[in-house]
Parts: structure tokens; C-alpha cells; sequence
């Protein structure tokens, strides 16, 4: 059985937000293309990246991402 | 102050220019193997073993000459760079396997071998950051 991959929301949570890639990367000071490849799947953040993200977008973890 | 983006591809076309001038570096070395040692060989390999230095540790390592920069060092930046020395790595491995395969048809000096090593793993190392670095450019 394959192993599940990570699911993501975090782009539709932060246009939702009202943020750029740009700016939610300012807040949680991280690279604009860092959020780029967490939206796109390209890259899996670690819990402490995925905790920042969800304080600077007010939410929980589990709003941002789920298991695919 | 500095930004990120251009930095960073900046930092990304450099390293793949200097992997180029390494790897080239690297051939010419092997192709006219040093027998007797004059100033300007000694010269020339002082030159390639610092370009391999800084190439490797630019690519594998957060080395920078003018300080480090949270943002130019984020976690996806530490993951390419991972990735980047796994790549070096083997690929060093495998220049040395091959190598050692040629070394049973052909005499090979180590100042012929040496240069094929180093070239491959940093070489390998820079093209791979670089390839992970372009990445959520768009």
C-alpha cells in the first residue's frame, strides 16, 4: 500500500487571508519560494515551519494540511 | 537591503557557471597530467582545490564571505543543500569506481585521478542545488 502523501490548503487559507506568497513568507521568515513549493507539494514543511504557518494565518495545523 | 529573490538567483547562476569552469578545470587537469612539478601546476592545483572548496560548501554547507541571512537559509534551503551532498556523494562514489575500473586498462596517475573525484562530487553537488534552488521560482 502506498504511503500517503501530504495534503495541502494552505494556498486557499492564505488568499482567503488576503496575503501574498510574499508576505505570509515575511511573516513566518522564510523564503517567498518556500511557501511556493509547500502550496504546490513540492516540498514537505517540518512541524516547527507548519506551526509558524499556522499562528501567522490564525488557524490550526490540521486546517492546513491532511494526509492525501 | 537584500533581496531574497534576486539573491538567491543570483546565487543560483553563479554556482552553476563556477561548476562549469570547475568541471572544466577538472578535464584539463586530467588530460595533461603533471609529471615534474613546476610553480605554475602547483599554482593551478592550489587554484582548483580552492574552487572545489567553495563550491562544495556552497552548495552542501550555509558557508557564506559576507554573513548569513535567515531568509537565504530558510528550511527548504537547508533541504536542497541535503540533498545537494547526497547527490555529491555518490557521484563521487561512482567517479571512484570507474576510476578504479580504468586504473585495471590504463596507467593513472593520482594527480589525474584526484581532479575527476573532487570535480564529480562538487560538480554534481552545485548542478543539483542549483536544479532544487530553481524551484518555485513562479
Amino acid at each position: 500500500m502506498a504511503e500517503p502523501g501530504l495534503g495541502s490548503t494552505l494556498k486557499d487559507v492564505r488568499t482567503a487571508a488576503g496575503l501574498t506568497q510574499a508576505e505570509l513568507a515575511e511573516r513566518v521568515g522564510v523564503s517567498r519560494k518556500t511557501i511556493n513549493t509547500v502550496e504546490n507539494g513540492v516540498f514537505v514543511p517540518s512541524t516547527l515551519l507548519a506551526l509558524k504557518l499556522a499562528k501567522a494565518l490564525k488557524c490550526k495545523v490540521e486546517d492546513l494540511f491532511f494526509l492525501d | 537591503m537584500v533581496d531574497p529573490e534576486k539573491t538567491t538567483t543570483r546565487r543560483r547562476r553563479v554556482l552553476v557557471a563556477v561548476a562549469i569552469l570547475l568541471g572544466l578545470f577538472a578535464m584539463a587537469m586530467t588530460a595533461t597530467p603533471v609529471e615534474t612539478p613546476r610553480s605554475v601546476d602547483i599554482v593551478r592545483t592550489a587554484g582548483f582545490i580552492i574552487l572545489a572548496l567553495v563550491i562544495a560548501l556552497r552548495s552542501t554547507t550555509a558557508f557564506s564571505f559576507v554573513g548569513r541571512n535567515a531568509v537565504l537559509d530558510d528550511e527548504l534551503t537547508r533541504a536542497n543543500r541535503a540533498s545537494a551532498a547526497r547527490v555529491g556523494f555518490w557521484a563521487m562514489f561512482l567517479a571512484a569506481m570507474v576510476m578504479l575500473v580504468v586504473s585495471f586498462i590504463e596507467t593513472v596517475t593520482p594527480m589525474q585521478i584526484m581532479p575527476v573525484l573532487i570535480g564529480a562530487g562538487a560538480v554534481s553537488a552545485a548542478l543539483r542545488f542549483a536544479v532544487l534552488e530553481g524551484r518555485g521560482g513562479g
